[in-house]
Formats: C-alpha cells, structure tokens, sequence
C-alpha cells in the first residue's frame, strides 16, 4: 500500500468574486524573486473566502483520504483557519454534475498556527471520509479561508502554493 | 467613541501588513486599532491638539476646518517618520 498527493489546483480553480482571494505571481509577496509562478492568495479580508473547483479521484483510490494544503504566509503570529466543502459524483448517467449542497462540509476547526519564520512552507492536513470517494469520481469542491471565524486570527494575506488530494492505494 | 467596522479593521490590518513582517494576532491588532481611534477621536486629544495650533499660530486663529486639514495631512504624510 503506497500514500499518494495529486494537485487539485488546476484549469478549473475558480476563486469567488470578492476579489479577497485570486492569484498572484509569487514575487509580489516574497522577497528574492529567484523562483517565479503563481500561488493563491486568501486575503485577510475578515471574511470567509471561497475558491471552487474539481478533481478526479484515481483509480487506484482505496481509502485514507486527506486534503493537504501547503501554504504560508508573512505573519509569524496567529491561526488561519480553513475550510474545505466536497460532493464526489461518479457513474455514468446516473448522478447529476449539478449538485445544490456538499456531501461533507469541513468548516471549523482546522486551525493551522503562523509559521515560525516569514514564508516557511506549512503543510496542513484535513482528514476526509474514505467512504465519501470511490475510485472514478469527479468531486466539486469549495476550498476557504474562513476569515470570519473567531479561530481565524492570524493578520496577514496567506499564499496556498500547493493543494493535495492524499490517498492509498491498494 | 465609533466602533470601527470589520471592513475598516480589515483595511488597517493590511496596511500594516505591507510594512513588514506580521507579529501580532488579528484580535491584538483589533484592539489597537480601536485603541488609537479612540485616542486620536477623544474630546481631550482635540483640545490638546486645538490648543497646541492656537498657541503655535497666535495671535491668528485657524478655523476648525483648517485645523482639521493639518491633522489630516500630518497623519497622511507625516507619519512615516514617526519612531
């Protein structure tokens, strides 16, 4: 049995219109603008911020499903909170694409503290329902900085450089 | 005393955040946010300062409303060189 990541962030990554969360290139935030790219940013907008999209759940998925989320920031005090709502429709002809609320909502609790030093690279770990996927799926997901929430206190913009779908195989 | 709003606080939050390194929690730098508003808003701190413009600018009186431009422009482009 081996573990796996797959990145979830991709073409169809939308973030809400807020205009709190968006990419941005990596050097407008870091420092030495030696490696170049985009990372997400979640402001600290004091509300809860969204970014939609979807990924495809492996066919070698049998279980131990987690969202991992690599971020970091330039605060070295306070919580960011995170937020990650789901729905996997799988079939073919039998469920709709078009779904009006989430199989699971992960809204509270997942607390990540600053790192210890400006732009450390933090990784997060969100523990998902194993029984909530199957291999073939597609799954919509609505991935948040949850701002508003009292456990929410760290007072920066956040920069998420990776997004993971985690799982085992057989 | 005005409560400032989570849109003001947020505002304040980031621009203090682009002036280097964050080492205070969202709840802390509320607090003194609200705290030097209030300092800065009280009836005693504008007698202060009114005062301090009458006595620098005597025998000439500035109206309020100058007053209130030079506190402005002193915070606007003055600030900077504060320690």
């Amino acid at each position: 049995m081996a573990t796996h990541r797959i990145p979830i962030l991709g073409p169809a990554t939308l973030p809400d219109a807020s205009g709190d969360v968006f990419f941005e290139p990596v050097t407008i935030k870091a420092t030495n603008d030696f490696f170049k790219g985009l990372v997400l940013v979640f402001n600290d907008s004091g509300n809860d911020d969204e970014c939609f999209g979807r990924f495809h759940v492996p066919q070698n998925y049998v279980g131990s499903a987690n969202l991992v989320v690599v971020w970091t920031t330039t605060a070295i005090t306070g919580d960011v909170e995170w937020g990650f709502a789901y729905r996997a429709v799988g079939g073919n002809d039998t469920e709709s694409l078009d779904q009006a609320t989430a199989q699971e909502s992960l809204l509270s609790g997942n607390n990540d503290t600053a790192p210890s030093a400006v732009n450390e690279r933090m990784e997060y770990v969100i523990s998902l329902t194993d029984g909530n996927f199957a291999a073939g799926d597609d799954v919509q997901f609505i991935f948040s900085r949850e701002g508003a929430d009292g456990g929410d206190t760290l007072a920066a913009a956040v920069r998420v450089y990776g997004l993971y779908f985690e799982y085992s195989d057989a | 005393m005005a409560i400032l709003t989570v849109e003001i606080l947020a505002n304040a939050r980031n621009a203090c955040e682009k002036l280097g390194a964050v080492d205070y929690d969202k709840p802390q730098i509320n607090a003194a946010f609200q705290a030097v508003e209030d300092l800065l808003t009280s009836n005693a701190t504008k007698n202060q300062i009114n005062s301090t413009i009458d006595t620098a600018t005597a025998p000439k009186t500035l109206s309020a409303a100058q007053k209130r431009e030079i506190v402005k422009a002193v915070v606007l482009k003055l600030a900077d060189r504060w320690t």
